[in-house]
């Protein structure tokens, strides 16, 4: 009775901890479940009231174990630790933010952000609608940085919660996509603290916008965003994204064009809402890149991602030179289906949308496909999975001293953690299986008439056959290869060599595939396929011989050999269209005298021009080569492009439109009275234009008198050398190089009203060149270029070189004469992190309106140099839009005097910059370092 | 405080921390072991405000008298005024604030409506529907035109053929009396529809979860969807691309297994449908959001390759040709043949019997429910409804579906012992009226509830009774 007496005297002892933890749970768990289950929807979560109570408990009794247990992120092994991320928010903004969950959370609030160098200031909000962003104490954030103020090269980036179990989910799909050569975001596991405090492990994600294109070399272009879903819902229409290109954000825009234009978009829509056929698949190859869409569909299959579907998470990027649509990866939400406790079947296709409809009936893009499985398996496969082992390892670490777990039960998320690597192991070694080692079916019959019949099933396309004969072949024949579709047979002409006889066998380029149907499964938002055969017959015209003996498929990773039948059935295509490349009469042509030219013309093929040639092009006629052009003129029968009249509006342009143009030359040309062309899909806007293609000599050529449009001559996406040619008078820049690799060698640049030289994003080497009266720069050295300018002569222009924007540019051996400034770097877009570099050595510069000038975010040097003048303190820093800043001069002279010889006379040390340059540049610096400063040795 | 007191109160405290440690133990327990007992009453209690509300829209929606309406409506809206766009309510809210506004519009109140919409824009800054409402009621004040049809262009832009964004420009066309560019509008949205993307699901009621989309690879008007079912499926479901308005002509579905090929007709035997129309010979999809048709599939135990094939004939769609009945259309129609081009006069025929064909029609001839009447629409641009009635009648009341409309009646016909009486409905005596006014036109609908009454003149049993109207 007395112990009775004194358990119930003392049984608060224990009772009252108990109360009030239970009391702490109940109000939790009834608060959290009035706002995400009875007032709001917590979708995608399956949240409940028994879920969350249990979430609570496992909280709470972690909350006990974190305050009893030692221990915190510094205890984590260095090479295991995730990168930290300050934020800091005074309590009167993180109340303004929380006050009214979760419309509060949308507004932008003050916060400082721990860079480098110390805080600065940045404005927060939360981002996301669904529960899971700002339905738990750790909420997903956006942060946004003042346009002088970048971090890491972002304006704006996302820390979002991640989903876990999924873990990850983003980042390890991000890293897939990225080692497949896909544009995405910048992403990264960190841990986050909010005044000191740990939040726990937030994902770190860029914001879509320009500089991610440039980031990825990729030209300024639409960006645009089909998102449907939640708060960007149409209400009045379908929410279907392929319905209308209006539904569709635009994210950065191309300034050539209106900038609410979508007529890429709308093509493409307009495309999707017609039947397929042949012709339909044919304009959707010239609107799609399929090589990347298939590096895309590669990354879909491989990160098990069903998030691009008819309404959401499309980020499409339009090339405006290389005019095409590009998939850019958002939102992967990679495994999502695979990370649970139980395993689940891989997805062997994943079409949860039109367009993959569309894509997985076009032949190319499955050939593309399975390149880049190939290249996956064959290179990144064992990297990647290395990465995901890597990162559980991290992720075990960060997540037990995360104090914000959901789920809460810790033992359940290390779980997970535990079996991703081997998760993903199976499901890469499922798709490497089913894609690239089933040898499916594929049987050959022979008919009457010279036809070899190929039946072909499986996933895994074929891009050649062998069909082997029982004797030497004589000569090639003539093939064609023929599918029957729903309306009719489709009939290709495979030319020499695409067919081509070498002894006994007759090699075939031959792009073939089975044909897959979509196939209903309860869960198939993934889009199941189901095999169906398809049938190719392999016409020999005009043959007389005997039937093979064999037929050998090239396919996937070796050559088989198919069986033959007596008969075989003719499939109708239904499923399958593009299978066999559309080859186009690539006959060489031929030009020599005088050629005319009206309208716009395409040259599909190999084009030889023969020295003296006139090229005579009327009123706005342009000439598009698609194929390689030899123009080989003398200096006394020079080929030239000139206007078909004299005193008629100007022509167009001249372009080497693609990578078929790669290896042209041109010598002794001479263009004049052209202008530019521009079209709702394609823009010109040079005289001359070399797009996308790759070791083009011009060489001894001469370009003036351009009209209307900026440029003489517009480089992109190009590897182009110029060897002693003249550019004068250009209505703005000479040459305007972007996102090119060029080598320019004893040339003029003249007169131009803007630059000499524009580069953006250009690796350039300038060797022995003149630049005379230039209006703005000699070299305009712009956003991530690097440039070697060698023995050069400026004189007269409005600035001999200028460098912005995280730009480096070396200048050997030069002068700069009479120039309205020496040289200038700043930083001219805020995109970039920094300014420019420009160091210029052994160089002259004198009689000049002003030496070199740099503002904060940039440096100048003039080293061992011959100067004449004296260095501002401080100058006026000209805009583009006009305004101007009063700048402390950052530039400095090194060794500087008013002699004629250098001052050291050892060989200086290539910088380690350079080498990303073309091979000539470390020559070019060895070769042209001299005694005497300036450009003479 | 007597110590007595403390003890007690010390006592009572020792007694609550225990009964509190008990109910905390019943709750772990009913946690750990009653999880399903707990998920009952957690959906009971998480889903009662919501249907609770659902409930009180559906009795405030279906009160006959427009006042009573209004005034229900306007309750629960005021009741719903806290809610916002991403709550549970917020549908309800939505639904509420739509349903009200259609009451102030009904009763000319444009103000009040605009208020609303503008309302309804606040709440979701993307409810096109909102937007396009406002901008039609912008369009019917002068000062507001130019920006309300500016704003329905750009609506138009982004969902070219979505019902309620088309019919509210051509509503404010015709407002602004601009007949020929609201059929315009019309046909405009009748090509947009498309007919590329169908889909194929399984599973009744989860349906739209396990949707799949089948591309057409039909061509020359053809349609030929391909796909895939496993043998575990009895039926599916075909769904038509969104707001596509076309009748499939001669629909089959051909089923391949291994050694056998079955056809089936898709018109015979239908299965349950929304927004579709089904017939001997084809079935036609009315431009709703959410088209498809059930279809029964023979048990098999092969994965079966299917084919869906059929012709297209576009059509106008019904579900925004309401509009073509608009008075404006009918006095533009009514014009002389030299002021509109015959294609026009075609093409707003197509409309109207789009709008009028199965159309029902109420026959009241005394007490008791209304005797119905679907109406037919004929290839020489006229339209009929056909009443066998074999009754005494001395008077006959007419009703009509919808709201302002013109109805291009000329001759009701009544058989009655072997002889026909016809009457001009645009001329007859009528003994009583509700929204309806005669007009040369026909008969123009102006408000709710649409009525009139007039004498049967046959004085005889009355056989049939036979409305005539042209397109």
């Amino acid at each position: 009775m007395k112990v009775l007496r004194s358990a119930w005297r003392w049984s608060w002892v224990v009772t009252l901890p108990l109360v009030v933890l239970f009391t702490a749970w109940v109000l939790a768990t009834g608060r959290q479940w009035r706002t995400l289950v009875r007032d709001f929807t917590a979708s995608p979560l399956a949240l409940d009231l028994h879920g969350i109570g249990v979430d609570h408990a496992h909280q709470a009794w972690r909350d006990l174990l974190g305050r009893v247990r030692p221990g915190d992120l510094s205890d984590v092994p260095v090479p295991a630790q995730l990168r930290s991320i300050q934020l800091f928010i005074s309590d009167q903004e993180q109340a303004k933010l929380d006050r009214d969950l979760p419309y509060s959370g949308f507004q932008w609030h003050k916060a400082m952000l721990t860079y480098a160098d110390g805080l600065h200031e940045v404005e927060l909000r939360y981002r996301g609608d669904a529960a899971v962003h700002w339905g738990f104490e750790k909420k997903s954030m956006r942060i946004r940085t003042a346009t002088t103020d970048l971090f890491a090269g972002m304006r704006q980036f996302n820390l979002v919660v991640p989903k876990f179990p999924l873990l990850g989910d983003n980042y390890l799909a991000y890293r897939l996509a990225r080692s497949l050569g896909l544009i995405t975001p910048r992403c990264e596991l960190v841990n986050v603290f909010r005044n000191g405090h740990l939040l726990g492990v937030y994902e770190f994600t860029e914001q879509l916008e320009e500089g991610t294109l440039r980031t990825h070399d990729r030209m300024p272009g639409d960006l645009y965003a089909g998102e449907l879903q939640g708060r960007d819902a149409r209400r009045g229409t379908c929410n279907q994204v392929f319905e209308s290109p209006w539904l569709w954000e635009k994210l950065a825009a191309n300034n050539h064009y209106d900038l609410e234009s979508r007529v890429p978009l709308e093509q493409l829509c307009a495309l999707l809402a017609e039947p397929q056929s042949e012709a339909a698949h044919a304009r959707l190859a010239e609107l799609l890149d399929l090589d990347v869409w298939g590096r895309f569909g590669a990354f879909e299959l491989l990160a098990q991602t069903r998030a691009f579907d008819e309404s959401r998470n499309w980020r499409l990027y339009w090339d405006p030179w290389r005019r095409k649509l590009e998939p850019v990866v958002q939102d992967p939400a990679g495994w999502s289906a695979h990370l649970g406790e139980t395993e689940v079947e891989v997805d062997l296709d994943v079409a949860p949308s039109r367009l993959h409809a569309w894509l997985l009936a076009n032949g190319q893009y499955l050939v593309a496909r399975h390149h880049a499985l190939t290249e996956f398996f064959d290179g990144s496969n064992e990297a990647f999975l290395a990465e995901v082992e890597t990162t559980a390892e991290k992720l075990g670490y960060a997540l037990h001293h995360d104090p914000n777990l959901r789920p809460a039960n810790e033992a359940f998320v290390q779980a997970a953690v535990r079996r991703l690597p081997e998760r993903l192991r199976r499901v890469l070694a499922a798709i490497r299986g089913e894609h690239l080692e089933t040898m499916a079916d594929v049987a050959w019959a022979w008919l009457p008439d010279g036809v070899v019949r190929v039946q072909i099933n499986g996933r895994c396309p074929i891009e050649r056959v062998s069909l082997t004969f029982a004797q030497r072949l004589a000569s090639t024949p003539r093939v064609q290869v023929s599918v029957q579709h729903a309306d009719g047979p489709h009939v290709v002409e495979v030319p020499y060599p695409a067919a081509l006889a070498t002894g006994t066998s007759l090699m075939i380029a031959f792009g073939g595939c089975g044909q897959s149907a979509p196939l209903w499964s309860p869960n198939c938002s993934t889009g199941a396929r189901h095999c169906l055969p398809a049938t190719f017959d392999i016409r020999l015209v005009d043959w007389v011989g005997e039937a093979p003996v064999a037929v050998f498929p090239s396919r996937g990773r070796g050559v088989g050999r198919a069986a033959q039948r007596e008969s075989l059935p003719m499939h109708v295509h239904d499923l399958l269209f593009a299978a066999q490349r559309s080859w186009r009469s690539l006959a060489d042509e031929q030009w020599s005298g005088e050629v005319l030219i009206d309208g716009v013309r395409d040259v599909h093929g190999e084009v030889e021009i023969a020295a003296g040639t006139i090229v005579r092009l009327g009123p706005k006629a342009s000439l598009l080569f698609h194929g390689r052009v030899t123009a080989r003129g003398t200096a006394s029968q020079p080929i030239r492009f000139i206007p078909k009249t004299k005193d008629q509006d100007p022509w167009g342009t001249v372009a080497l439109d693609g990578p078929g143009c790669s290896e042209s030359v041109l010598q002794h040309c001479e263009f004049a009275g052209g202008s530019g062309y521009k079209v709702p899909l394609a823009e010109y806007c040079s005289m001359v234009s070399l797009h996308g293609c790759r070791e083009v000599l011009v060489q001894d050529c001469r370009f003036h008198e351009n009209h209307q449009y900026d440029d003489l001559v517009h480089v992109v996406y190009a590897d182009v050398v110029f060897d002693r040619v003249v550019l004068a008078g250009a209505r703005a820049d000479a040459l305007d190089c972007d996102i090119s690799t060029v080598v320019i060698r004893d040339s003029s640049f003249l007169r131009s009203a803007n630059d000499g030289v524009d580069l953006m994003t250009s690796r350039a080497v300038i060797e022995n060149c003149r630049f005379e009266g230039n209006g703005d720069k000699g070299v305009s050295i712009g956003e991530g270029s690097v440039l070697l300018a060698v023995r050069c002569l400026f004189d007269g222009c409005g600035k001999a070189l200028e460098a912005k924007d995280g730009s480096i540019a070396h200048a050997l051996h030069c002068e700069v004469r009479r120039c309205g400034k020496a040289a200038n770097a700043y930083k001219k877009n805020w995109r970039y992190d920094a300014g420019g570099e420009l160091w210029l050595q052994r160089c002259v510069v004198e009689a000049n309106g002003a030496l070199p000038t740099a503002d904060t975010w940039s440096r100048v040097e003039v080293s061992d140099s011959r100067v004449v003048g004296e260095l501002l303190a401080e100058y006026e820093q000209e805009y583009v839009d006009g305004t101007s800043t009063r700048m402390r001069n950052t530039a400095r002279l090194v060794d500087c005097d008013a002699e004629a010889p250098t001052r050291r006379r050892d060989a200086l040390p290539f910088p380690a910059v350079l080498q990303a340059l073309p091979a000539g540049a470390l020559q070019a610096w060895q070769q042209t370092q001299g005694q005497s400063r300036g450009v003479s040795r | 405080m007597r110590r007595k007191t403390v003890k007690a109160l010390a006592t009572l405290g020792r007694a609550t921390a225990l009964t509190i440690c008990v109910a905390a133990g019943a709750t772990a327990l009913l946690w750990s072991q009653g999880a399903a007992v707990l998920r009952d009453w957690d959906r009971d209690a998480s889903d009662r405000p919501l249907s609770a509300a659902r409930a009180r829209l559906a009795v405030a929606a279906s009160h006959v008298d427009a006042g009573a309406r209004r005034l229900a409506l306007a309750q629960l809206h005021n009741d719903l005024r806290d809610i916002r766009s991403m709550e549970r309510l917020a549908p309800v809210a939505v639904q509420c604030r739509e349903h009200l506004a259609n009451c102030f519009e009904l009763a000319f109140d444009h103000d009040a409506a605009a208020g609303l919409w503008r309302e309804a824009i606040d709440f979701d800054a993307n409810d096109l529907h909102a937007m396009a409402r406002l901008a039609e009621l912008q369009c019917r004040r002068p000062d507001t035109t130019a920006a309300g049809l500016q704003s329905l262009t750009q609506l138009i832009a982004m969902a070219p053929n979505a019902p309620c964004i088309v019919q509210s420009l051509v509503r404010a066309l015709l407002a602004l009396g601009r007949p020929e560019h609201a059929l315009l509008a019309l046909q405009a949205s009748r090509a947009s529809a498309t007919v590329g993307t169908f889909v194929i699901a399984v599973g009744g009621e989860a349906a739209t979860v396990s949707a799949m989309p089948c591309s057409n690879v039909g061509t020359n008007g053809a349609l030929r969807l391909v796909f895939a079912l496993p043998p575990t499926v009895h039926s599916l479901r075909l769904g038509w691309p969104v707001f596509a308005a076309f009748r499939l002509q001669t629909p089959l579905l051909r089923l391949s297994v291994p050694n056998e090929d079955i056809v089936v007709s898709l018109c015979e035997r239908p299965g349950t449908m929304n927004g579709v129309v089904v017939d001997p010979d084809g079935i036609e999809a009315l431009g709703h959001a959410a088209a498809w048709l059930n279809i029964s599939l023979p048990a098999r135990t092969d994965t079966m390759q299917c084919v869906i094939t059929a012709g297209i004939v576009p059509r106008p769609s019904p579900a925004m040709a309401m509009t073509a009945l608009d008075p404006v259309f009918a006095a533009w129609a009514a014009q002389p043949d030299a002021a509109i081009d015959v294609a026009s006069r075609q093409q707003l025929a197509e409309w109207r019997a789009a709008a009028l064909r199965g159309m029902r029609l109420g026959l009241r001839l005394g007490q008791g429910d209304a005797l119905m009447a679907r109406i037919e629409c004929h290839p020489d641009n006229t339209f009929s409804a056909t009443w066998m009635i074999e009754r005494d009648a001395s008077e006959l009341q007419f009703e009509w579906p919808g709201e302002r409309a013109c109805h291009p009646w000329r001759t009701i016909e009544l058989v009655a012992a072997g002889r026909t009486v016809t009457l001009d409905p645009r001329t007859v005596s009528l003994l009583a009226t509700h929204a309806v006014q005669q007009s040369p036109l026909g008969l123009i609908v102006t408000g709710e509830s649409p009525s009139v009454r007039i004498a049967c003149p046959t004085g005889d049993r009355l056989t049939s009774l036979t409305v005539r109207g042209i397109l």
